[in-house]
């Protein structure tokens, strides 16, 4: 049977603590063990979260790896992590990933679900072990299909905001033309509630952009949003607890401390 | 398709709500030591509050055994009363549910009504594991019985089992 190939993507800022390299080294050996045929480890650094994971994304993409698996340099994941997630994802999920917690108290899961008003709440009430769909994570231990990125890059455009910087637009939410040059008297303003916002064709061709930073919010939020409107589903496996790297390792043993000593 | 489904109400329960339109067996010969002749035969098994009367250290054989049964691909779906529910109601100082110790031990109206093994989720994941069978969902969720026309709710554990 051909080795199923799995891109390894480690974007980092800085250097890494000693206690991050045993355990990475224990997911190499491991995945060689089930019979997969590890692309890299990948990686980038520069001090953008964004930039970083975009490169590695168009890196992966340029591989035949079919998965990209997703390791942050201040997190320890337990050896059989991929095993786990490649198992837990089967033939059916495109994005799978395990749990980790905030490093300051009360050590909430960075695994979160969308709030009707947009903002988004922590995870809670799950039982250890269960298998939850959820619309946002942070993208330590993330496994994401291939086809998942293909079906952003298909179904978005980017247009250039007259205000600056880019933006990413699902191509159904366009509708009538976009022009090269245009303004409008209320151009950035705030009318009756609605953000004027002006948006252009780009000047050249601009790459989508799978994650970047917006609004006050993490890059990984704009990720997952793309994704779900171009029909991915995000899961969590919380059978999968990593650490997080601090001046010790925080845990899901953390949270449930301080929780009152039991699984919320 | 074909099914195959043991356990009390999991006849009805896997054509009603999981596969209505499979052919569901259920099991004419011992459930804890299948005929070889079954081997390979189905493509979905519902084991419906079966395993916990299962001994805690044939829990792992016995899951083989029924991985067996299944076709390449078909699915085991298992469903076994929560132990941290149970935990959580026999340490609640204000109202724990007077289910709590049935729910666990089992009714024990007859031999075949008393648990011999008790679960958290990450338990019967792992035993599925060891099993050679890939957990493709891991829930919990209530669940509702009647005893002498009184209700009670309680929680289980619902786990899909791939073999590969």
């Amino acid at each position: 049977m051909k080795p199923l190939k799995v891109a390894f993507c480690i974007p980092t800022y800085g250097s890494q603590p000693p206690n991050f390299w045993g355990p990475l080294a224990a997911q190499f050996a491991e995945a060689h063990k089930f019979g997969v045929d590890l692309v890299g480890p990948l990686t980038e650094s520069s001090m953008a979260a964004d930039r970083n994971r975009n490169a590695l994304v168009r890196r992966a993409l340029a591989t035949d790896a079919e998965w990209t698996y997703w390791q942050d340099a201040d997190n320890i994941n337990p050896a059989k992590t991929l095993k786990r997630l490649l198992e837990t994802a089967g033939q059916q999920r495109t994005m799978v990933c395990g749990l980790y917690y905030m490093k300051k108290a009360p050590y909430r899961p960075v695994a979160y679900r969308r709030l009707a008003d947009g903002r988004y709440a922590h995870i809670e009430g799950w039982e250890r072990g269960e298998i939850l769909e959820i619309d946002a994570a942070g993208m330590n231990c993330v496994l994401i299909h291939r086809s998942g990125f293909e079906a952003i890059d298909e179904q978005f455009v980017v247009l250039q905001r007259a205000a600056g910087g880019i933006v990413p637009v699902h191509r159904e939410d366009i509708e009538g033309d976009v022009f090269d040059q245009a303004s409008a008297p209320g151009d950035g303003k705030v009318i009756e509630g609605v953000w004027q916002q002006r948006v252009q064709l780009p000047s050249e061709p601009v790459e989508v952009p799978f994650f970047y930073l917006e609004y006050n919010r993490t890059e990984d939020i704009a990720f997952f949003e793309m994704a779900k409107r171009a029909g991915q589903r995000l899961f969590v496996d919380t059978s999968v607890e990593c650490g997080h790297l601090d001046w010790r390792v925080v845990s899901g043993a953390d949270y449930r401390r301080a929780a009152g000593g039991g699984q919320a | 398709m074909k099914a195959l489904a043991f356990g009390d109400g999991a006849q009805q329960h896997a054509q009603h709500n999981l596969w209505p339109r499979a052919e569901i067996e259920t099991p004419s010969w011992n459930l804890y030591d299948p005929p070889k002749t079954a081997n390979r035969r189905y493509e979905r098994m519902l084991a419906y509050f079966v395993l916990q009367r299962v001994a805690n250290l044939a829990v792992v054989d016995i899951l083989k055994k029924w991985r067996a049964l299944l076709k390449p691909g078909g699915e085991l779906h298992v469903h076994v009363p929560s132990a941290e529910w149970f935990a959580r109601q026999i340490l609640d100082p204000q109202q724990p549910s007077p289910f709590a110790l049935q729910h666990l031990f089992g009714l024990q109206l007859n031999e075949a009504s008393f648990n011999l093994s008790a679960f958290t989720l990450l338990r019967l994941r792992q035993d599925c594991e060891k099993a050679g069978l890939a957990v493709r969902e891991a829930k919990s969720y209530a669940y509702q019985i009647a005893i002498n026309g009184q209700v009670y709710q309680a929680e289980q554990h619902h786990v899909i089992g791939v073999k590969a």
